[in-house]
């Protein structure tokens, strides 16, 4: 085969491979526009371990659990952890904006379109060692002082219910509070109160009673097309039949 | 002649310590000493009870003996937040630690969120909870979803060794709302309470006032039997009577601010009170009060269009009436209430009568501070079967009844289906549910409700006792089992009806789009596939060929304002015999 051949058919190979690629990009850019054009942005509180800034980056059970999420179903995303109030009124408000995590309840049914649950959370009691009381069901902390932070679910589930609690701006003080016995019962997330304890080294507190568990929902704007949450919620089922929030989770416990 | 309690101690009394003692040392210590915990319970708690107390400490020892594999173990179980799920939550768990060391933490929160969390685990098939308290509105659900233990296989088979011999299923008021299509009970009732009509007996009882109503209308002010009356008792106390004892008040209470609780208004069976379904005991067949039609156990459509009710004239009208009676009788804002606000307002005097009302508040409703209540505790206000719309026919359901029931998915390993089932059946246990019964006033069994105890009570309670002893109890009935995924369709109710009761659009509009919203949403159910009876919607023709067919859906009637009706209380718990 003479030199002359070969460069031809080089050639005619290269532009077969030239109009192959352009006949390509041009039938998937609308399909690449329309993904960048749908970035979501997906906003969070700080509240380790559940979701905080690590080497300044967004991180933490529930950052992990969303991103994987929107990795596996092929969306654009943004994680950005802002103040919680900020969070929700621009999830309600702007399109294309989810918050996590939530927790569902019938006033805010109506705001947003859930894809459910990102994470099942559980509150309970926390005691000092030397609490000589049995705490068995909700009733036992009727007449105790109960410490929590404003906002929290512990907190909020606790008001619903008719109980009184000592709130403060942060969580981890109410440690301090019980162990002076400013409180006689800290009210707090489970995986927060492990995480904090172990950061301290705190070894005199133990959980006394886990009273409550809860579905915390990835909420997102009214204008998020159906079919996205559609999707996302069917992916999430598979990252729990597959294992992958158990995997994430386990991480954090 | 020897002295009884002589003649007792000699002749009994060594037979008895004879027993006690073959009793007590045929258990372990730690038998012995839950049976001495078993007593100190019967002493302190279970006072009232059917059983004798031999026979509860006899129900008490099967307990001790069948919870043994499960001694240590903690479960966790959820139900929505009424005052016998506390009881239960805050008290009865304990006896049933106390007694068979497995403990239970009983968790309360919304029915909405016990919903949420029976669907997610039944999506997710990961054990979040050991058993439900869900309500038995969902046992068209659970029945096609094939995720729920069918009980009634499960006493038979696994769960036979932990399944109590004097459970007594016959024993159970709820058992035909609870069994699916094929015949198998799925969930157990925990508690019930009706959806009743509710009046001041006190001032339906004034000469005045009925001499006043009389002269108006022509007939008795009395309790009313068809909407008709209702709508003239509405009309007399809001525009002719006006103020009494210097406040004003009001013919009638309702809500309709848009939200989910909203949706309970309605899905509650408002629609076979007007007598928009089919006959048919629990539930109308083939056309429920969601005006669904089934073909076998296959819903078909909701749509007239389809052979459903949901846009037909029976079901437009009671909407029409509902918005109607909301704008007309109610005090200004009801409109902007929802459940929980428009719950305080009997309580507050001003209220003549609320043709929905759930006997959940009848314990609230007699608390002494409030002004419905005498001094010495006893309601001045009285509860009553509700009145019939025009569409109403003999052998059709009536009202609502709510069914707490016991739920139990496949999803939970055995070992912990089975420690949840003895906690299950320690709260319905008869050792348990007259006290459960008198503190919660949710009765789920006929020997409860005819005991001499509730007798002795039934005068503090406004008529809920008389309501569960008369015939007019059967047709208060749950949602059924033509609905085939509640969770999934439930939200059409609040969403439209809103609009009707905010004017936004007419009541036939906003049912034909509600119609249409549920057609739709039976294809997804189909299309998503269940595990049997799932959706095949009928093709759509004409309404008039559907309207021509006997039975729902039914044509519009020339009148739907009869005459209207009324009768003493007495006789409207006899109207139902």
């Amino acid at each position: 085969m003479n030199i002359k051949i070969i460069n031809q058919k080089k050639m005619y190979i290269k532009l077969m491979l030239a109009s192959f690629f352009l006949a390509l990009t041009s039938l998937a850019s609308p399909l690449i526009s329309t993904v960048q054009a749908v970035t979501f942005d997906l906003l969070t509180e700080e509240l380790p371990p559940y979701a905080m800034k690590k080497s300044g980056k967004p991180a933490g059970a529930t950052v992990e659990i969303v991103s994987k999420l929107f990795e596996r179903t092929g969306i654009d995303y943004k994680v950005r952890i802002v103040p919680w109030k900020r969070a929700y009124l621009t999830a309600e408000e702007e399109k294309n904006t989810c918050i996590f995590p939530v927790q569902r309840s019938q006033e805010r049914e109506v705001k947003f379109h859930w894809v459910s649950p990102i994470v099942i959370t559980q509150t309970g009691f926390y005691t000092r060692d030397d609490f000589d009381k049995d705490l068995r069901t909700l009733n036992d902390v009727k007449a105790l002082k109960i410490g929590s932070y404003k906002g929290s679910a512990a907190a909020e589930y606790l008001h619903g219910q008719g109980y009184k609690t000592a709130l403060i701006t942060r969580d981890a003080p109410n440690i301090q509070k019980l162990q002076a016995g400013r409180i006689d019962v800290w009210a707090a997330d489970t995986l927060t109160a492990v995480n904090m304890m172990k950061e301290r080294k705190v070894n005199n507190v133990n959980e006394s009673l886990v009273y409550f568990t809860t579905l915390r929902a990835l909420a997102c704007n009214l204008e998020t097309p159906i079919e996205t949450i559609n999707k996302l919620s069917t992916e999430l089922k598979k990252m729990y039949s597959d294992g992958s929030v158990k995997k994430i989770m386990d991480q954090y416990k | 002649m020897m002295d009884k309690k002589v003649v007792f101690f000699r002749t009994f009394f060594p037979a008895l310590f004879c027993t006690a003692i073959v009793f007590l040392s045929s258990f372990s210590p730690t038998a012995y000493a839950a049976m001495k915990d078993a007593e100190r319970w019967l002493q302190s708690e279970f006072k009232d009870s059917t059983l004798s107390k031999d026979e509860q400490m006899k129900e008490m020892a099967w307990f001790i003996e069948a919870a043994k594999p499960y001694k240590g173990m903690t479960i966790r179980v959820v139900s929505e937040r009424i005052d016998t799920h506390w009881y239960e939550a805050n008290t009865l768990t304990k006896a049933f630690e106390d007694i068979t060391g497995i403990k239970v933490v009983h968790e309360i929160t919304g029915e909405d969120d016990v919903v949420k969390k029976i669907s997610t685990q039944m999506e997710l098939e990961h054990n979040i909870y050991d058993a439900y308290i869900n309500d038995s509105d969902l046992i068209g659900t659970h029945y096609r979803s094939g995720k729920v233990v069918a009980i009634s296989d499960f006493i038979k088979e696994e769960g036979k060794d932990v399944t109590l011999p004097t459970l007594d299923l016959e024993d159970f008021i709820g058992l035909s709302f609870t069994t699916g299509p094929d015949g198998k009970l799925y969930q157990l009732p925990d508690q019930q309470f009706a959806n009743l009509y509710w009046y001041r007996h006190d001032w339906f009882s004034r000469a005045d006032l009925k001499a006043k109503f009389k002269k108006i209308y022509g007939y008795e002010l009395n309790v009313p039997q068809n909407w008709s009356a209702y709508e003239d008792i509405a009309e007399f106390f809001t525009v002719h009577v006006k103020e009494l004892d210097g406040q004003k008040v009001y013919g009638h209470m309702d809500y309709g601010k848009k939200d989910p609780s909203l949706g309970w208004r309605f899905s509650d069976a408002w629609l076979s009170m007007a007598g928009a379904g089919d006959k048919g005991i629990p539930n109308g067949l083939p056309v429920d009060e969601w005006g669904i039609r089934v073909d076998g156990c296959v819903p078909v459509g909701a749509s007239v269009t389809r052979g459903g009710a949901l846009n037909g004239p029976a079901a437009v009208y009671s909407i029409r009436k509902f918005v109607e009676w909301l704008d007309k009788y109610a005090p200004p804002n009801s409109t902007a209430m929802n459940f929980s606000q428009a719950g305080a307002l009997p309580g507050q005097g001003n209220i003549a009568q609320q043709i929905f009302w759930y006997t959940a508040f009848t314990a609230a409703l007699t608390d002494p501070k409030l002004a419905v209540t005498n001094s010495d505790g006893t309601p001045k206000w009285r509860m009553a079967p509700s009145p019939r719309g025009p569409y109403w026919e003999k052998g059709m359901k009536l009202g609502y009844q709510d069914a707490g029931s016991w739920t139990f998915l496949t999803s939970t390993p055995i070992e912990r289906r089975k420690a949840a089932w003895l906690y299950a059946q320690f709260l319905v246990s008869k050792t348990v549910s007259l006290q459960k019964m008198l503190v919660g006033l949710t009765p789920i069994r006929n020997s409860d409700i005819n005991s001499q105890k509730m007798t002795d009570v039934a005068h503090k309670y406004g008529g809920l006792i008389e309501f569960y002893r008369s015939s007019a109890r059967v047709a208060w009935t749950p949602t059924g089992t033509n609905v085939p995924d509640y969770p999934n369709l439930a939200d059409l109710w609040w969403k439209n009806i809103a609009l009707a009761a905010n004017h936004k659009l007419s009541p036939q509009k906003a049912m034909d789009k509600m119609a249409g919203e549920m057609d739709s949403r039976l294809q997804n159910v189909a299309d998503k596939g269940q595990e049997r009876c799932a959706p095949k919607l009928n093709k759509e023709r004409e309404a008039e060929y559907w309207l021509a067919q006997p039975g729902a859906p039914k044509a519009k009637l020339s009148s739907e304002k009869p005459q209207g009706k009324t009768l003493s209380y007495e006789d409207s718990l006899k109207a139902w015999d």
